[in-house]
């Protein structure tokens, strides 16, 4: 049995380990306030703490390196507007909301993955096939090819992915065991709102079509400042929350009875956690479109870096930062001054990683 | 074996698929685009009479489709029923399973690399469908899946997001392609003649039978991996042969009308609330009614938006969703 | 964004003055006019003010055909262009114009401006074919869907065009660049989105006689081709589920219209907000079974784009078929392209394929 996977059972040990250890627990650390302490995972704090690192090299290397050569000592003091005006639009106005709307769409992605997958105990589940980004695709592409309306697409995104998380809900009565029957809802949901936009796309105008297109397969290029915003403050408002939930969902990996007993209203958690992961997803999708692979890849990197013990929210939505950041930077620059939209990028080195991903894992492995 | 397989019921249930096939002919004969041209026209020109408008509609436009319609039908109600059967998964769709998009997929690689829509070559839309088909079954390992079907749609929706990201690659460099591409990859049986999917006919035919053989061995596999071995079948050939029959399946339906979702789930469902579970009655019941459903999806395509036409891929989803939410909805997964 | 580019603007300025004054006496040293810069914008510092003496011997220099421009010509020298998002400021004669729409290419060459920089045309990685040989050293700033920034910014434009389909905010980004045109019309009045570009070119006069001796050669092409009174021509796409048909968006369309020949029904009822219809079903073929059919392909070779099409039962049936009377023309020309060059194409395909008083 793969190291990752957990049956109930260990799960239960693991989770009640704290409590019943006397003294110092291993792989923890300890931290204490008075009559306060804190356990803290040893392994998961040097996870984030190296994925910390890892997106902060990535994001110098992003604000650093484009189409126009900025040297990397004018960058940073373009950064802080410092230097010529030319230097400070670059660094300031293109490559840092590009840098910030990739890496705050991909934290959301990560952290959705992780939530949906911790949910599910599947790690397949992932925002990408829930059928939010479809909904969002459809939208925004309505709003540029098809319907004449004064929303922005970023907007009309929006509303896309809220309408399909209600839509979803509605229909599927609910989240299910394990979330399935939400998951499989929206995936049928997502298949017609696939249809529609290749419908959408198939009899607009190609020119409108051009226009649609970054839409289709997810792009940074020239995003909305407003979104962008919108997408940082909800990831720092959700983030916290979304830990909150992860820890609780660490206990609805014991069966429900156990759960309950330890406290957890199991259904309202199920909710919330679809309620989390869906908001996510829309605010990313919002911004850069539906960028694939990012759900499903990073919390992967997340659990394998942090180990079974958490679930790795923090290091989920880290390496979803880092993952994007790093597609767009090598699409920005691999083919200069031709530029490969991100999502384009993810789905190609992504690709051969879930066939992998796929071929490779063993059955009836959960998590 | 003979009689259990010829029971009442299965009587009944070929009888209702021919009936409703024979009355969905008609209505794809009869209703289109063009509504001067009703059933008195179709019947005209049947009758060797008619004008030249109705007997160009008629015979160069709806007939063709109709004719398509049964076939892509047929390949996608056999290849579903085989798929689900195999897989013990009723979610086993080759649409959801990413076998459709695989085929897709290479459908625009050629393109891309010079073909033409219009001489396309089946063999490579078949080589997409069994890689796809490969992948699907590969991961699925066909005999864990009966604990979890939800994870074998899963992996086909994480492969078929991934394949149609790879189209979107090739399209986004090659233009050309975008362009005879865009109202391609939607689906659809209109304005295809019956030369150019000929070369697709043998191979759907030879996909059909090997499903035939297979169904024997299929139902003695749902009784469990030992008993079917038990009884001189060996499960690994047997999937095998299920991966190829699909492969041929659906890759011929594709290399017809594009990829079309949905029908391989919705039909062996429906084949099985008529006839039961046993695949060897389901297949047949599936084949039968694989074609009423497309062709009511294709008649549903021609009248929707007159003059324009919805392609039968929309048509398709918009039908096949709501049968797929409702699967989900229903207190359990129907196990197979 | 506003701010950024008025502070843009005015750096702009005081590169000219201090431009200007290096001219002066060109034995300035750079330490006097490292100071000047630094009093009026604590952003510049030794960069600009060491580029700008260079600006006057070594165009080579990135700012340098910016700065060189409007010395030339005095900061005050420009001139005021009404756009779709208020008036701008151009160059009096912009010197490097990057343009950001096939039209404004097409008009811009057409007018004697060769671009530094354009985006690719839908269907290469290069500019459309038929201007291609026109614009060698064209780069390459970004496709119709998405604009390339920094490629933009490393071009260098004193003037950039666009179409006007282009949303505010991008708009704000690309004026921090350099003045940006947004005209108020499109391929659907391209006359007047030609007129829009010429005016912020300063070639309105050369663009006003291009389209007297244009209206003179479509009147010419008229009398020599003499079309038949009743004589009904459309141009459409064949896609294998049935045809589309071009509306009088379409320059192509409002040119065989004008040469004599009868839009079919449908394509008339588009009027000028879409550019062509939905795929048509088949069994509506009569209604765009005209006697001219001009098929927009996307093929190098249209022939082999209509081998598909003529396969078809129900292509084989149209009038125009059976008459040889089906012209192959190239779609990105006849469906996308707008501007004096290309209304020229279109119009020689036109005079090439239809014979002279049939």
């Amino acid at each position: 049995m793969d190291r990752l996977s957990m049956t109930s059972t260990s799960a239960a040990h693991d989770v009640s380990a704290p409590i019943l250890f006397n003294g110092r627990p291993a792989g923890l650390w300890v931290l204490r306030f008075g009559r306060f302490s804190l356990l803290l995972d040893r392994r998961a704090w040097l996870a984030s703490l190296l994925l910390l690192l890892a997106t902060i090299v990535l994001v110098g290397l992003s604000l650093g390196s484009g189409t126009v050569k900025i040297a990397p000592f004018e960058a940073l003091a373009a950064l802080f507007n410092q230097g010529e005006t030319k230097t400070i639009f670059i660094v300031r106005d293109l490559r840092l909301t590009r840098v910030l709307g990739g890496g705050m769409a991909g934290a959301a992605l990560g952290m959705a993955g992780c939530l949906l997958q911790t949910l599910s105990r599947n790690r397949l589940a992932n925002p990408d096939t829930i059928g939010i980004d479809n909904a969002a695709t459809a939208f925004a592409v309505a709003s540029v090819v098809a319907v004449s309306t004064t929303l922005a697409p970023s907007a009309m995104a929006l509303t896309g992915a809220i309408t399909m998380l209600s839509l979803t809900f509605a229909l599927s009565g609910g989240a299910g065991t394990r979330g399935y029957r939400f998951l499989i809802t929206g995936l049928g949901l997502g298949s017609i709102c696939g249809a529609a936009t290749n419908l959408m796309l198939a009899r607009a105008p190609i020119d409108a079509a051009n226009t649609a297109f970054p839409w289709t397969v997810g792009s940074l290029n020239n995003r909305s400042g407003v979104f962008v915003n919108l997408l940082a403050w909800g990831v720092v408002v959700m983030l916290p929350l979304a830990v909150i939930v992860g820890k609780r969902l660490n206990l609805v990996r014991l069966p429900d009875a156990v759960a309950q007993s330890l406290g957890v209203r199991v259904n309202r958690l199920r909710f919330f956690t679809i309620v989390l992961a869906g908001s996510l997803t829309g605010l990313a999708v919002a911004v850069a479109g539906p960028v694939g692979m990012i759900g499903l890849a990073a919390p992967e990197l997340g659990r394998r870096l942090a180990g079974p013990r958490t679930v790795p929210i923090v290091p989920a939505a880290l390496a979803g930062a880092c993952f994007t950041m790093l597609a767009d930077l090598l699409g920005r620059t691999l083919f200069s001054p031709t530029e490969i939209p991100v999502g384009i990028v993810t789905a190609l080195v992504g690709g051969p990683y879930l066939l992998w991903f796929l071929l490779r894992t063993p059955r009836g492995k959960q998590l | 074996m003979a009689t259990t397989f010829l029971s009442r019921r299965m009587l009944i249930g070929v009888l209702a698929a021919l009936g409703l096939l024979a009355i969905v002919v008609l209505l794809s004969l009869g209703v289109g685009s063009d509504n001067t041209i009703g059933f008195a026209q179709v019947l005209a020109v049947l009758q060797g009479a008619g004008d030249d408008q109705s007997r160009m509609t008629v015979l160069d436009l709806r007939v063709p489709r109709t004719i398509i319609g049964c076939f892509v039908g047929v390949a996608l109600g056999a290849a579903g029923a085989l798929l689900q059967s195999a897989a013990r998964n009723p979610l086993a769709e080759p649409g959801l399973l990413g076998v459709s998009a695989g085929s897709a997929t290479a459908v625009v690689i050629s393109i891309a690399l010079g073909a033409s829509l219009d001489n396309l070559q089946v063999w490579i839309a078949i080589v997409g469908a069994l890689l796809g088909c490969s992948v699907a079954l590969g991961v699925a390992r066909m005999s864990g899946l009966g604990d979890d079907p939800i994870r074998l749609v899963l992996a086909g929706a994480a492969l078929s997001s991934m394949l149609a990201a790879v189209s979107s690659v090739i399209l986004l460099t090659d233009q050309r392609t975008a362009d005879e591409v865009r109202f391609w990859t939607i689906g659809a049986i209109a304005g295809r003649n019956l030369s150019s999917i000929q070369p697709a006919i043998p191979v759907l035919l030879l996909g059909l039978a090997v499903a035939l053989l297979l169904a024997r061995p299929l139902a003695a596999l749902a009784l469990g991996e030992k008993v079917a071995s038990g009884l001189g079948q060996r499960p690994k050939l047997v999937r095998t042969g299920v991966m190829i029959s699909v492969a041929l399946l659906v890759g011929s339906a594709t290399a017809m009308a594009g990829p079309i979702g949905f029908v391989g789930l919705v039909v062996p469902i429906a084949a099985r609330a008529i006839v039961g579970p046993d695949i060897r009655r389901a297949l047949i019941v599936a084949v039968l009614l694989g074609p009423s459903f497309v062709l009511l999806a294709d008649v549903l395509s021609r009248i929707v938006a007159r003059p324009t036409e919805t392609p039968l891929g929309v048509i398709s989803a918009l039908i096949g969703a709501p049968i797929l939410v409702l699967i989900v909805r229903s207190q359990r997964l129907p196990a197979l | 964004m506003t701010s950024l580019s008025v502070r843009f603007r005015s750096l702009l300025a005081l590169l000219a003055l201090v431009t200007l004054a290096a001219c002066g006496s060109t034995s300035a040293p750079t330490a006097t006019t490292a100071p000047a810069a630094t009093e009026a914008s604590a952003a510049t510092t030794a960069p600009a003010a060491t580029e700008a003496p260079a600006a006057t011997e070594a165009p080579a220099a990135t700012e340098a055909p910016t700065a060189e421009a409007t010395t030339e010509t005095s900061a005050s020298d420009t001139r005021s262009i009404e756009t779709r998002y208020g008036t701008v400021e151009v160059p009096a004669t912009p010197a490097r114009l990057v343009t950001l729409d096939e039209g404004a290419l097409d008009t811009a060459v057409a007018l004697g401006v060769i671009p530094v920089g354009g985006i690719s045309s839908r269907l290469s990685d290069g500019v459309a074919p038929y201007i291609a040989d026109k614009v060698p050293g064209i780069a390459i700033v970004g496709n119709p869907g998405e604009i390339n920034f920094e490629a933009v910014i490393a071009a260098t434009p004193d003037l950039i065009l666009t179409h006007n389909r282009i949303d505010e905010e991008t708009y704000k980004k690309l004026s921090a660049i350099a003045p940006t045109i947004v005209p108020t019309n499109g391929i659907g009045a391209w006359k007047d989105a030609a007129g829009e570009y010429a005016e912020a070119l300063g070639k309105t006069s050369e663009l006003e006689a291009w389209l007297k001796a244009f209206d003179v050669k479509v009147a010419d092409a008229k009398t020599k081709l003499a079309i038949k009174e009743g004589t009904t021509g459309a141009v459409i796409r064949w896609m294998p589920q049935g045809p589309l048909v071009m509306g009088r968006l379409l320059p192509a369309v409002v040119l065989i219209e004008e040469l004599g020949l009868t839009l079919p029904q449908v394509s008339i009822d588009l009027g000028t907000d879409a550019p062509h219809t939905d795929v048509l079903s088949l069994e509506q073929l009569a209604t765009v079974d005209t006697d001219w059919l001009f098929v927009a392909t996307f093929n190098a070779e249209g022939d082999t784009a209509l081998a598909g099409a003529r396969s078809q039962a129900a292509f084989s049936q149209l009038k125009a078929e059976k008459a040889k009377q089906v012209v192959a023309v190239n779609a990105q020309l006849w469906s996308s392209a707008f501007g004096p060059l290309a209304a020229d194409a279109i119009l020689s395909d036109i005079v090439a394929n239809v014979p002279a008083a049939q």
